[in-house]
């Protein structure tokens, strides 16, 4: 399992030295065909902002976190506005508890879900031959749970790993362009992914890494979810 | 530039350093082939990768659901390989002499040694396997993220080998999903060895 | 030579950026009123005031979100114990010790064989049942829970966060001076809160937290050489594996850590000699401490036994055997052992201790498929059949009855 997870972190590398930016996965175009109010729910966004320091570890930023959920939330809300639908959010302390619940699972089948899409469809060497052309993860019809609850059409979930150079990483960086050095700044990497509540079906899956980007304000965070959502359905 | 390409490279070899990162190829529904002795049908297109002991075989990826298919354990045999040195060498080891009893044993010991929680034994059964007397044993369990797993092992012994397969997914959605094309690929299983004694 | 060197430039840059971390020399509090304190009168004193909520912008903040983010999961693991009494029992020892801290710390009982507890900044306590089966009474619970919460609030994660930082700060540059001329990428080492989680506490920080634990012990008027003793009976399960040449335990950050345990148990039991009154210390609560664990013991020796570390549960089971508790099941986990490990003389062995078992009386129902196995690996086949029997009586809905069946259907 932890081998699992390291190998996802060197995709997630692998990407960021690749080159682009963005990629997105989907099922279909249209959410919806009539213009009823739709509802779209955002699973508990796990969003976390950190410094890189010099020594290349990651220190989280509690304050940075606290805003960027904050206006990923208004941005979220406003692109979900565009496709005529509501965002509703998902609120945690009124989920069951239970570890053996729907609910529970549902968070931690989706996470697997996803982990799997990034492995095996974002990096070739782990490609799977029955999916060259076809994506078709689902959760299942366990999402009725989710459905009826939240009276949702649609669930969201977000992903995003933000960090940023410290003043002593920007010095790091610097001595080694002089020494031929490379060394890696701060980096944004993320996923979102959106689920029909009906079947389970993942309609849409995108995918985010580059070396720059910032949630920490307004504008940078308003940038930020447009290219998580990319391709988003209309 | 130069620079990028050496990075991509150097990670490109670390993973394909790391065990267990081979790629996948595809699997027709067909009888095929696994090891020398253990031939088995498909009814469904699989993905496989093979490990020292046996195929790993998924449709959705191996963290929602698995099917091992040991190409036979021969005494000493584990039956998983960790990448930790120390947990490896408490693994069970599988012997000849094993009891239908003591199989359960060696195969729910190695699960829980390989870091899953929550181990449950289900209903445990005499079936047939390839025509041999055989076992059938669920189980569930959790991993190391608190996923509920559900998953199953059946197999015989024969000529000093244990034949296995070991099919498990997630409970929500995944192990159900190819259950029954499981089900039936097992009952497809045939030991070339005993068509031979034949 | 340019390796001695560069060691030596490395040492430099690591004792000019060690200077930049202050030990905490900010106020603190007492752990009895919660109300500031001077620390130098008080042996007790916290660096933490209660109810504290540090600033969003600090490094405190960000190292407790990141534990909350983890207690989130892992009380969905599925391995948290969620037993009333258990939980009610833990919870209310640790209010008693915490005082006004009280409301801060969250204990979670965690099913996992291993002896250990955790104490994560943001007040979220774990206590491993493997620890439960190994501490004998109230008094060495105690002590444990007494350490746990002498990490807490003198903040030794943070400390710890904040010399990890330093420390990869240092380490970068002197990867630079080393890389030197070949091209190659530093790249993110990981995430500060793992990397924070695999450096052990310090070995101060290690001894204040134990001292810590010492005076709780004496201030709610037990025995404080019950400390030392957990130490004690850790070291003849560390040494019986060693004898056995089973690898060093290293999964428990607990013992892991500096220092070594035979100089804790030492220090406690001088910091036990000294104390004053001690004759008036006798108190263990072992009544109380065993109507709460001992139903549940069944469980966690279940555990036990599935990592496989023979040496050290045989040794665990002697000693709990001398403490003659339920000892019908103890005999039949020995049985269980010995069965398992399967050495030379091992299959008598169990059979005499499933024997001994089923004279002390209520076994376990599973003693008699086991011993069925036992038997039948003696060639004892007519008795294998009795065992299996009444394994099929005594546990007419197990899941495996269908395949005991069978197996009895084979020796007749």
């Amino acid at each position: 399992m932890s081998l699992q997870r390291g190998m996802l972190w060197l995709v997630v590398v692998g990407l960021l030295v690749s080159g682009c930016q963005t990629i997105s996965l989907g099922t279909r175009e249209h959410l919806w065909t009539d213009s009823n109010n739709r509802r779209v729910l955002l699973m508990p966004a796990d969003i976390e902002l950190s410094v890189l320091n010099a020594g290349g570890v990651t220190e989280p930023n509690a304050a940075w976190t606290e805003k960027a959920k904050k206006l990923a939330f208004e941005s979220l809300q406003e692109k979900m506005g565009e496709t005529s639908a509501t965002l509703v959010s998902y609120d945690e302390k009124s989920a069951n508890p239970d570890p053996d619940s729907d609910e529970v699972q549902l968070l931690k089948l989706h996470q697997a879900v996803g982990g799997s899409i990034m492995l095996h469809k974002f990096f070739a060497p782990l490609a799977l031959p029955t999916k060259k052309e076809s994506f078709d993860w689902t959760l299942g019809p366990a999402v009725a749970t989710l459905r009826e609850k939240h009276a949702a059409d649609y669930g969201l979930f977000v992903f995003i790993r933000d960090s940023y150079a410290s003043g002593g990483r920007a010095a790091a960086i610097f001595i080694g362009a002089v020494l031929g050095v490379g060394i890696q700044g701060g980096t944004q990497v993320g996923f979102a992914s959106l689920v029909d509540l009906k079947s389970g079906e993942i309609v849409w899956f995108n995918r985010l890494a580059r070396g720059q980007g910032d949630m920490r304000n307004e504008k940078g965070a308003t940038e930020t979810i447009a290219l998580l959502l990319n391709n988003f359905p209309k | 530039m130069t620079a990028q390409i050496l990075a991509r490279l150097a990670f490109l070899c670390v993973c394909f350093l790391a065990a267990g990162c081979q790629t996948y190829s595809l699997v027709q529904p067909a009888r095929v082939t696994v090891g020398d002795k253990l031939s088995i049908e498909p009814d469904i297109a699989w993905n496989k990768r093979s490990i020292e002991n046996a195929e790993i075989w998924t449709v959705d990826g191996e963290a929602l659901q698995a099917l091992h298919l040991y190409k036979g354990l021969e005494d000493g045999d584990t039956l998983f390989v960790l990448t930790n040195s120390e947990k490896q060498e408490k693994m069970p080891q599988y012997s000849k002499t094993m009891s239908l009893l003591e199989l359960r044993e060696f195969i729910e010991a190695s699960i829980v040694q390989s870091g899953f929680t929550n181990l449950k034994s289900l209903k445990f059964k005499p079936t047939k396997f390839a025509d041999k007397d055989g076992f059938r044993f669920e189980f569930t369990f959790s991993n190391t993220n608190g996923l509920r797993e559900l998953g199953f092992a059946a197999g015989a012994q024969s000529g000093d080998r244990l034949y296995l397969v070991l099919y498990r997914g997630a409970k929500l959605h995944y192990y159900g999903k190819y259950l029954k094309n499981v089900e039936d690929m097992i009952r497809s299983v045939q030991l070339a060895w005993a068509s031979a004694i034949l | 030579m340019i390796a001695v060197r560069q060691i030596g430039c490395a040492i430099a840059v690591l004792g000019m950026l060690g200077g930049c971390v202050t030990t905490q020399s900010g106020p603190t509090y007492s752990v009895s009123t919660g109300k500031p304190t001077a620390a130098a009168d008080d042996k007790l004193a916290a660096t933490l005031k209660p109810g504290a909520k540090p600033a969003l912008n600090t490094d405190d903040a960000g190292l407790r979100m990141m534990y909350d983010k983890a207690e989130g999961k892992f009380k969905t693991s599925g391995n948290v114990v969620r037993d009333p009494e258990i939980n009610r029992y833990v919870s209310g020892l640790v209010c008693k010790v915490a005082g006004p801290y009280c409301a801060d710390i969250r204990v979670y009982v965690i099913r996992a064989p291993y002896f250990n507890a955790t104490m994560g900044p943001n007040g979220a306590m774990q206590v491993w049942t493997g620890l439960l089966l190994r501490t004998r009474n109230e008094a060495q619970l105690m002590a444990v829970l007494g350490h746990e919460i002498g990490h807490y609030l003198r903040q030794h994660s943070l400390e710890r966060m904040r010399t990890a930082v330093n420390t990869s700060n240092a380490l970068a540059f002197f990867q630079l001076a080393t890389a030197g001329a070949g091209v190659g990428i530093v790249g993110a080492m990981g995430s500060l809160v793992a990397l924070a989680q695999l450096t052990a506490y310090s070995r101060d920080q290690e001894r204040e937290a134990d001292r810590f634990g010492h005076l709780f012990l004496v201030k709610h008027g037990y025995d404080p050489r019950e400390a030392a003793r957990i130490w004690g009976q850790l070291i003849e399960e560390q040494d019986a594996e060693k004898e056995e040449g089973e690898e060093e335990e290293t999964r428990s950050v607990f013992l892991a850590s500096h220092p070594l345990p035979d100089e804790r148990r030492d220090t406690l039991w001088e910091l036990a000699d000294e104390v004053e009154v001690r004759e008036k210390l006798t108190k263990i609560n072992e009544e109380v401490y065993n109507a709460v664990f001992l139903p549940h013991r069944r469980m966690f020796l279940r555990d036990e036994l599935n990592l496989r570390r023979f040496a050290r549960f045989e040794t665990l089971l002697e000693m709990l055997i001398e403490d003659g508790k339920q000892v019908a099941e103890l005999h039949y986990f020995r049985g269980e052992l010995y069965r398992l490990r399967n050495d030379v003389g091992d299959v008598e062995r169990a059979e005499k201790e499933y024997e001994l078992a089923v004279e002390a009386g209520d076994p376990p129902g599973e003693i008699h498929r086991s011993m069925g196995q036992i038997h039948q690996k003696l060639g004892k086949m007519d008795a294998a059949k009795g065992a299996f029997q009444r394994y099929l009586k005594a546990k007419p809905n197990a899941e495996d009855v269908d395949i005991i069946r069978h197996i009895i259907g084979k020796l007749s």
